[in-house]
């Protein structure tokens, strides 16, 4: 019998290659799945001039990482808390010229994400024909179809060196569960892997591989994906891990509160340097009380 | 004739109901991204009355819906909650999926919308230095190029929402006039309606201009008027936008909106945030 290599890496051993420069692509959308214990760690680490791509909505998840100053580049179609307000890191950033915005669709950041994962160099969208955002995006071509002459849009293939992903449950060796949506995470994991990246895969829990095999049908991100799982219990927290638990709102209008306040460095300070691990970030940060509320919320 | 009006509802519920009659039975189509009570509600009503065979994708989460003999769910003002499960999903599209489903309707909104339908979420003023740098296009500039028509939703109504032209076109609505969507190729056709806090709007079959279709009870034209930098066509007479009936409203708050979503999101932002937290301390109960 042969010995199956466990992929389990405690945070710091996951994200270790991880380098100043770096181009990431983040799992999840607006307030869900989103890895924020490998997020985190990225700002304890006071990583430098990252590209960060999310192929969905973002938002502390990027927005944090451009208040801690991780980020040179977004790539994403939507950044802001929705219903909460704007994204402030990202507002000031754009707004003093230290951020790049890389102005995108989701339907063309998806094809920039398929064109990846099929190892082809560009692809063709209609989105985005007749608007500004070819003018203010200079890599969205606008190009005639070599076919019917029709006008497109042409969007290069991204290749990102790592995936980052949040699932509700994985096992040892890779497979990854989602109860809920598992939103663009499966595209975004063939992209990064057909690209030469790492894939990197927080779960709430690491489950027995019995799990797995019990229902395959139920296993979202194969195993053949995934180079690392990290056991982060909670670890989309303040975000939803769909289907598992809900975002915690009070937890995201604290880092609104914060970025108010001009208090980030504190922020900063209190839920990342000062908690080293996921167990301290949950204990000072997390009530019982809390997570009961947002496993609850899962039942409407 | 001096009639006094008695408003008894928030215009996020009017708006609901004069949204619901527009969607027809058996069509499919994704209630927007963002702040999405107003058309999820809208589409949910059309379920409950008129289009029991409407299909609701709930935008990028693609769960496939129909509330009709459901259990009761919260109303929620992302697509993207998990809880719209609850709000009669019966399918789950793949996520390229939802981007290859023919779309009938859509809803989207914007910081700025235009004389011609267009809608600007990318910056307001120079996006080298912008006054305001918006929360990018989503999945907007797809959604308007490729769904059969689309709603315009405003949560305000300003000089500086309803512009002119808009500072930059994230979402192509009738581009300059007449013909530009037909040159484009632009599969979709267009906007059909802007609803906002003031009023009801619809576009000049012939001008492709943002036109004034009625006013809200309780809002007087020359409001309006004064919050409108848009070059909109006003008619000689503009009539009243339809109350929402008893039954509509029975159905909004006792059915769709038991926690008043749609009232609170019509007042102030404060009180809106008020409310938003204490829904999340009750989500469990």
């Amino acid at each position: 019998m042969g010995n199956r290599a466990s992929k389990l890496r405690s945070v710091a051993d996951a994200l270790a290659d991880v380098r100043d420069g770096s181009m990431i692509i983040i799992g999840g959308s607006l307030f869900h799945n989103k890895p924020m214990t490998l997020v985190r760690e990225l700002v304890r680490r006071r990583m430098r001039g990252l590209t960060v791509i999310t192929p969905c909505q973002a938002s502390i998840d990027a927005d944090l990482l451009i208040s801690a100053g991780c980020v040179a580049e977004v790539r994403l179609p939507y950044m802001g808390f929705d219903y909460l307000g704007l994204s402030p890191g990202f507002r000031k950033g754009t707004s003093d010229g230290t951020l790049r915005a890389w102005e995108c669709d989701e339907t063309q950041v998806l094809c920039a994400l398929e064109s990846a994962a099929k190892d082809l160099p560009s692809g063709l969208v209609k989105t985005g024909v007749g608007t500004d955002l070819p003018r203010v995006n200079p890599d969205l071509k606008e190009v005639q179809d070599p076919i019917t002459g029709e006008a497109m849009i042409a969007v290069g293939a991204f290749k990102p060196e790592f995936a980052l992903l949040h699932a509700a449950a994985g096992d040892m060796y890779g497979n990854l569960r989602y109860p809920g949506y598992s939103f663009a995470d499966l595209i975004a994991a063939e992209a990064t892997r057909r690209s030469g990246g790492t894939v990197i895969a927080s779960v709430d829990e690491v489950v027995p591989l019995s799990h797995t095999e019990r229902d395959p049908h139920r296993t979202d991100v194969s195993q053949m994906l995934v180079d690392f799982v990290v056991d982060a219990p909670f670890g989309a927290h303040p975000c939803s891990s769909h289907g598992n638990y809900q975002f915690d709102e009070a937890g995201l209008q604290r880092y609104l509160q914060a970025a108010r306040e001009d208090a980030m460095d504190d922020y900063v300070a209190q839920f990342v340097d000062q908690v080293p691990t996921q167990d301290a970030y949950l204990d000072r940060h997390v009530k019982p009380s809390t997570i009961v509320a947002l496993r609850r919320g899962i039942h409407g | 004739m001096a009639e006094s009006i008695e408003i008894d509802y928030d215009w996020p519920e009017l708006a609901a109901a004069v949204l619901s009659k527009e969607l027809r039975d058996g069509e499919t189509g994704s209630p927007g991204g963002a702040r999405s009570e107003i058309p999820l509600a809208a589409a949910r009503l059309a379920q409950l009355t008129h289009a029991p065979n409407l299909s609701i994708i709930t935008s990028a989460t693609g769960f496939v819906s129909n509330i009709n003999d459901k259990r009761r769910a919260p109303l929620c003002a992302l697509t993207t909650d998990y809880r719209n499960i609850h709000a009669g999903a019966e399918a789950v599209l793949h996520f390229v999926s939802i981007f290859r489903t023919d779309r009938d309707w859509f809803f989207g909104g914007g910081l700025q919308v235009d004389t011609y339908g267009n809608l600007n979420m990318t910056a307001i003023g120079d996006i080298r230095a912008p006054t305001l740098h918006g929360p990018g296009a989503a999945g907007l500039a797809y959604t308007a190029g490729a769904a059969k028509r689309y709603y315009i939703y405003m949560q305000q109504h300003t000089r500086r929402s309803f512009v002119k032209r808009v500072d930059y076109v994230t979402a192509h609505g009738y581009g300059r006039g007449p013909g530009d969507r037909e040159t484009l190729r632009l599969r979709g056709g267009g906007p059909t309606l802007v609803i906002s806090p003031l009023a009801l709007m619809d576009f000049c079959p012939h001008t492709y201009r943002l036109r004034l279709k009625s006013l809200h009870p309780g809002v007087t034209l020359e409001e309006v008027r004064d919050n409108t930098g848009a070059d909109m066509i006003v008619p000689a007479r503009v009539p009243l936008t339809r109350r929402p009936s008893a039954d509509e409203l029975t159905l909004l708050r006792n059915e769709i909106d038991r926690e008043g979503i749609l009232r609170s999101s019509g007042r102030s932002p404060a009180k809106r945030d008020a409310k938003g937290n204490a829904h999340a301390a009750t989500a469990g109960h």
